[in-house]
């Protein structure tokens, strides 16, 4: 039998596991419910960081617009040095 | 990103014209990752203006080495790989993960010695309520040491495959496990402190 810490070591990296041993994971979660809720932290840590993201990386075209003129720029006085 | 523009981008014929510095294809170059690349920044926690100068000093580097880009990663693979460098060199940051890091002990004394929880999570309901949990993660995230944060953005920016990441942060594949899993872990203490009642 899955000890606790066993799944948690092995959730981590549940998308390389084999079907069996999901199976297992699922299992155990069935029946415990301290790791159905650390399964459930992480699902809430995952969905609430995509929304972080998001939120801290709304950017504005014409700032982009900007950098982008002021690389351009510089990588051409660059060139006309050499 | 489109899966197009990345395929343009790795074909021969355009690393040619990099290698040659054409300034058609720069700018081809520029306008496709200087977007994503800033988004990259601001997910680290870099406020506008240092960003902004990421950026540039990561394009600067590109255009240093660019006559020498054999295109054996992909463009974009190579980009995030200076921006991750940059970035550490920005934040001077000395953690690697070779380092011990205290979220291994934290683990460890969650557990008894057959591997049960001595400390069971709280309920998920405590955890996070929608409401506040932007802010807890905006406060804990900021503890993540950059590796671990820039694993987690990569992971968000056009869902890069974990082969790229490796790429990019310099990890093997398993160090990558290593690191998600410490990262998970040490954000997850982090929100579970904040949430108890009583904080």
């Amino acid at each position: 039998m899955l000890s606790c810490k066993q799944l948690v070591n092995e959730i981590n990296d549940i998308d390389n596991l084999s079907f069996f041993k999901r199976a297992e994971l699922r299992a155990h979660l069935l029946m415990c419910k301290h790791c159905s809720a650390y399964v459930k932290h992480l699902q809430y840590m995952r969905d609430g960081f995509k929304q972080l993201f998001s939120s801290i990386t709304q950017t504005d075209p014409e700032q982009i617009k900007k950098i982008e003129e002021q690389v351009l720029k510089k990588f051409q006085d660059n060139g006309d040095k050499s | 990103m489109s899966a197009k523009t990345d395929l343009h981008f790795s074909s021969e014929e355009f690393i040619t014209q990099l290698q040659q510095r054409q300034s058609d294809a720069i700018s081809r170059l520029v306008q496709s990752y200087t977007e994503p690349l800033f988004k990259a920044c601001l997910g680290l926690g870099f406020d506008g203006h240092s960003s902004e100068e990421l950026v540039q000093r990561v394009w600067s580097t590109f255009f240093d080495v660019a006559p020498n880009f054999e295109g054996r990663s992909h463009i974009r693979t190579f980009l995030f790989g200076i921006l991750y460098n940059k970035a550490s060199e920005m934040r001077r940051e000395e953690i690697k993960l070779a380092k011990s890091d205290p979220i291994a002990e934290t683990m460890e004394s969650r557990f008894s010695e057959v591997g049960h929880w001595t400390q069971p999570p709280i309920d998920p309901e405590q955890f996070l309520h929608q409401s506040q949990m932007n802010e807890i993660i905006k406060k804990c995230i900021d503890f993540l040491p950059l590796t671990q944060r820039m694993a987690f953005c990569l992971k968000e920016i056009d869902d890069k495959g974990s082969s790229d990441i490796c790429k990019i942060l310099e990890v093997s594949n398993t160090n990558l496990g290593v690191l998600l899993f410490r990262a998970r872990n040490k954000l997850r203490e982090c929100i579970e402190k904040k949430a108890k009642p009583g904080n």
